[in-house]
């Protein structure tokens, strides 16, 4: 037994390999018999002799074209002496009667179309089984011809554009849809106004049950139909004439048809970004993403055409004012751009200075809002990435998205990781015991912590990594130079090319300094030495290190260790030297194991460490503390006062604990 | 309707089955030559309609070569009658009769008559072996004969639209296009069949709606050739029920 038909079930001859009952529906979708297909329109065309009898006010007779719907005839009327074109459509049609009544009633409709855009219907009927039109004759070419020679000068275009919109909003305004815009049916004047011919003879063709198209014109208009005209023709409304326009119009600008993954107008004509927008609105798939009014439309050519003359006008009165490009940046890559700068940035800032959780909100916070204006900002400023954004698909969105996101956590990780590779080094050092001044070692720890996230303030960091420098400054340029990239080909002056490099610049250096200052401001806040038992490390040198003492002290004092002797440390001698005095107190300098050198020839830093013996009471092990003073390149004036600050407090400790 | 000869040319009927039945008292060789071409084309309907009647395959055979020799022979088609306006109930209508007709005779006295059968192609073991490819559900006899009928037009269509797209030098793009005539579900997205034919996916969207439209307009034709009214959409529904 064959498989079933997936659409209706029925079952699927194996001869046949089709469901026949889908076959048989094709037959019933198309209403075209192949006869009148097949039939040559020259066998329509009707002798002079004979149109004179038919048509008798009429005579002059001249055929002037001959289609797949019938023939046209330049005819004079006698009485009126008035040239018109009398359309003769093909026996076929006259053969079925429903085609002639509906023909007839929807003929009345279009005859009531008086609009100095769209050529008037002067009398219409049936003659001995011939059924006719007699249209207003335009004496001229039609926009076919026109295009043919090439694209047209963008005012033209716009302008012929503007005519057809208004013609159109004219008709759906009394409720008569075209649905065959194409540029055959545009008929150009002697005096280059337009026409649009051939009202709603389309539709009366597509619901008529006879063919009046040969192969070779249904392939012609094909382009200009709406996707949901041969999709779903019963649902097409007056929106399949305005896709029809927008494809009319990018004809006009570039010459060539829409077809593809085809070249905004501006890339190939002298039109502003604002004329794409137009185009590819006009030509999106779904009806509910086009213009949804001639009007609009229209109001929209009318708006640029307004433009156009004014800066034609200023041009001709002050060539040496240009128009200015209507966005200084346009590009969504340099905003991601500022955003990932920003981020890290304002990351760092929130780690340097021991800010805690509230501090790195705020950051994302104000972030979040810098992006979302930096962007709404560039979308306003640009209606043409407005409506790229709009023409992907979800899926490619996503992708684009991922990769942003991909890309900006690569860079992202790499900072963090330059960064922490030089905060890790601080940590190895300190290795208290657990056992005893609990609180004097967490205190240690927290500020050690802190000393070790940044230990200076942004600016001497900076100035201590100059390649991160250099890396922040190839960032900002990347990122000017990505936005330049993007928008490329949007301006045609340097001009035009400098000013979203400069904006985008401006926009970080900008950031930076606000950065900076907030930086400064912070510290300038901070200058209490110890913070909720932290030690900060914005302050002083001196504060810090009289914190250390006074912290040492208590937590002595709180211990009630007995301290008989104070002694410089020493490792040979150091565990007899505990045994018999109760408290070692040592300050030296120590190497960093593992130095951050910048340079072959760089400065190795050094750590100030006071270190702590303590000698329980019992004959318990001894208990050893280490305080850390800071870091510092080794002979700096930094590091000086470091050493002499711990050696400081190792004396003042001493005497003190002597003297109780 | 209008003394121009052209025009007169454009709007007469010009079926096969309307030659038929429009003759003169005299079968005139284009009389002959359209119903041969009928005949030829829709003989193995009757054929399944007389196999499902009962007879065996050799017996079914020699009685629609009968039946078409008589029918030739006869020509009384310009006799009015209503069911001419359809070649195909004409046909059937016209098969019983005989049927009945046969089975009061003597069949060997008759057969033949001494006229030369049909140059049909013909042949018991090709007949039979579609005869038994068919799901044997559809067993009432009227029922197999539309539907086989309705097959054949559809199969005619197809042929003739493949016909002329391998006339019009398309033959590749239509041997890959053919299966998405009627449904594209469980075949290849277009998307992986544009670069075999190396234009856009789009592209093949309108070719697919051209050879949807040509094929309704040759099934149309097809249909209209077997009737005298231009009732083909009545047919139509007909043969779609026939399909169920």
């Amino acid at each position: 037994m064959p498989a079933p038909c997936t659409t209706c079930g029925a079952s699927i001859p194996a001869e046949l390999q089709h469901c026949p009952r889908c076959l048989l529906a094709l037959a019933r979708g198309a209403a075209a018999s192949a006869r009148a297909v097949r039939r040559d329109p020259r066998e329509q065309i009707l002798s002079a002799e004979r149109l004179a009898g038919l048509f008798p006010e009429y005579a002059d007779f001249a055929l002037i074209g001959a289609g797949g719907m019938g023939t046209v005839h330049r005819a004079r009327h006698r009485r009126l002496e008035r040239i018109v074109a009398l359309k003769l459509l093909h026996a076929d049609l006259a053969a079925e009667p429903a085609f002639a009544e509906r023909f007839l009633r929807e003929a009345r409709a279009l005859a009531r179309l008086a609009h100095p855009s769209i050529v008037a219907l002067h009398d219409i009927g049936e003659r001995d089984g011939v059924l006719y039109l007699a249209m207003e004759h335009v004496d001229g070419s039609n926009l076919r011809t026109l295009v043919r020679a090439g694209p047209l000068a963008p005012r033209r275009a716009l302008a012929i554009a503007r005519e057809l919109a208004a013609a159109l909003e004219y008709a759906h305004a009394a409720g008569v849809v075209h649905r065959d815009v194409k540029p055959e049916n545009v008929l150009i004047g002697p005096n280059g106004s337009m026409k649009l011919a051939d009202f709603g003879l389309a539709k009366l063709v597509q619901d008529g049950a006879v063919a009046l198209t040969v192969t070779g014109q249904v392939l012609g208009t094909l382009h200009y139909m709406a996707p949901e005209q041969h999709e779903r023709p019963h649902s097409a409304d007056h929106r399949a004439d305005l896709y029809a326009l927008g494809v009319v119009l990018y004809e006009m600008l570039t010459g060539s048809l829409p077809l593809g993954r085809f070249e905004r107008p501006s890339r190939r004509s002298a039109v502003d970004a604002d004329v794409d927008e137009l185009v590819l609105r006009a030509l999106e798939r779904e009806p509910a993403r086009r213009p949804q009014s001639a009007g609009e439309l229209r109001a929209e050519l009318e708006r640029i055409v307004r433009d156009l003359d004014a800066a034609t006008d200023a041009a001709r009165s002050a060539p040496a004012v240009r128009a200015a490009p209507a966005t200084a940046s346009r590009s969504w890559k340099g905003a991601l751009g500022s955003f990932a700068l920003l981020s890290i940035a304002w990351l760092w800032c929130a780690r340097a200075y021991d800010g805690g959780a509230w501090l790195l909100a705020a950051a994302a916070a104000v972030q979040a809002l810098v992006l979302f204006a930096v962007f709404t900002w560039r979308l306003r400023a640009s209606p043409e990435l407005v409506a790229r954004l709009a023409r992907f698909s979800p899926v490619e969105r996503a992708g684009r998205l991922a990769c942003g996101v991909v890309a900006f956590a690569v860079a992202f990780g790499l900072l963090v990781f330059a960064l922490q590779s030089r905060w890790a080094l601080g940590t190895t050092l300190w290795s208290p015991e657990r056992r005893g001044l609990e609180h004097f070692e967490a205190l240690a720890a927290r500020s050690m912590a802190a000393d070790e996230a940044a230990g200076r303030t942004l600016v001497d960091a900076l100035a201590s990594r100059p390649e991160l420098v250099v890396l922040a400054a190839a960032l900002v340029l990347a990122c000017g130079l990505g936005a330049c990239a993007a928008t490329r080909g949007a301006w045609s002056s340097w001009r035009g090319f400098w000013r979203p490099i400069a904006a985008t610049m401006t926009l970080h250096v900008g950031s930076f300094v606000v950065l900076l200052a907030a930086c400064w401001g912070l510290a300038a806040l901070r200058r209490a030495p110890v913070q909720d038992g932290v030690l900060r490390s914005t302050c002083s040198t001196d504060a810090r290190l009289a914190a250390v003492e006074s912290a040492v002290r208590g937590a002595l004092e709180r211990e009630r260790y007995r301290v008989t002797r104070w002694r410089p440390f020493d490792d040979e001698r150091s565990a007899a030297d505990a045994q018999r005095s109760g408290v070692l107190v040592d300050a030296r300098p120590v190497e960093w194991i593992g130095a951050w050198r910048l340079g072959l020839d760089g400065p190795v830093c050094v750590r100030s460490v006071l270190r702590i013996v303590v000698l329980p009471p019992s004959d318990a092990a001894p208990r050893q503390v280490v305080v850390d003073a800071g870091v510092a390149p080794e002979g700096s004036e930094q590091a000086n006062v470091l050493q002499r600050a711990c050696e400081h407090v190792a004396r003042s400790i001493e005497a003190e604990l002597h003297v109780r | 309707m209008t003394n121009d000869p052209d025009l007169q040319r454009a709007s007469f009927l010009t079926t096969r089955w309307s030659i038929v039945l429009t003759a003169g008292a005299q079968p005139s060789p284009d009389q002959r030559a359209a119903l041969e071409t009928l005949c030829s084309t829709y003989w193995y309907p009757l054929y399944a309609y007389v196999r499902r009647k009962g007879h065996d395959a050799d017996t079914a055979r020699d009685l629609v070569q009968d039946f078409f020799s008589r029918l030739l022979e006869r020509n009384d088609f310009a006799r009015a009658d209503p069911e001419k306006g359809r070649f195909r109930a004409y046909l059937l209508t016209a098969l019983k009769h005989f049927l009945i007709n046969e089975r009061e005779r003597e069949r060997a006295e008759k057969r033949g008559g001494g006229k030369q059968p049909l140059p049909l192609e013909f042949t018991t073991h090709d007949a039979e072996t579609r005869f038994s490819l068919e799901p044997a559900i559809h067993d009432a006899p009227d029922r197999a004969f539309d539907r086989e009928w309705a097959l054949i037009v559809l199969q005619r269509a197809l042929s003739k639209l493949g016909a002329e797209q391998r006339a019009a030098g398309k033959s590749a793009a239509w041997s890959l296009l053919e299966p998405y005539l009627t449904t594209a579900e469980n075949l290849a997205p277009y998307a992986a069949l544009a670069p075999q034919l190396s234009v856009t996916e789009n592209a093949i969207k309108i070719t697919l709606h051209r050879l949807r439209q040509r094929y309704g307009e040759l099934l149309r034709d097809e249909i209209a050739d077997t009737l005298h009214t231009q009732d083909v959409d009545a047919e139509l529904a007909t043969l779609f029920d026939a399909l169920a």
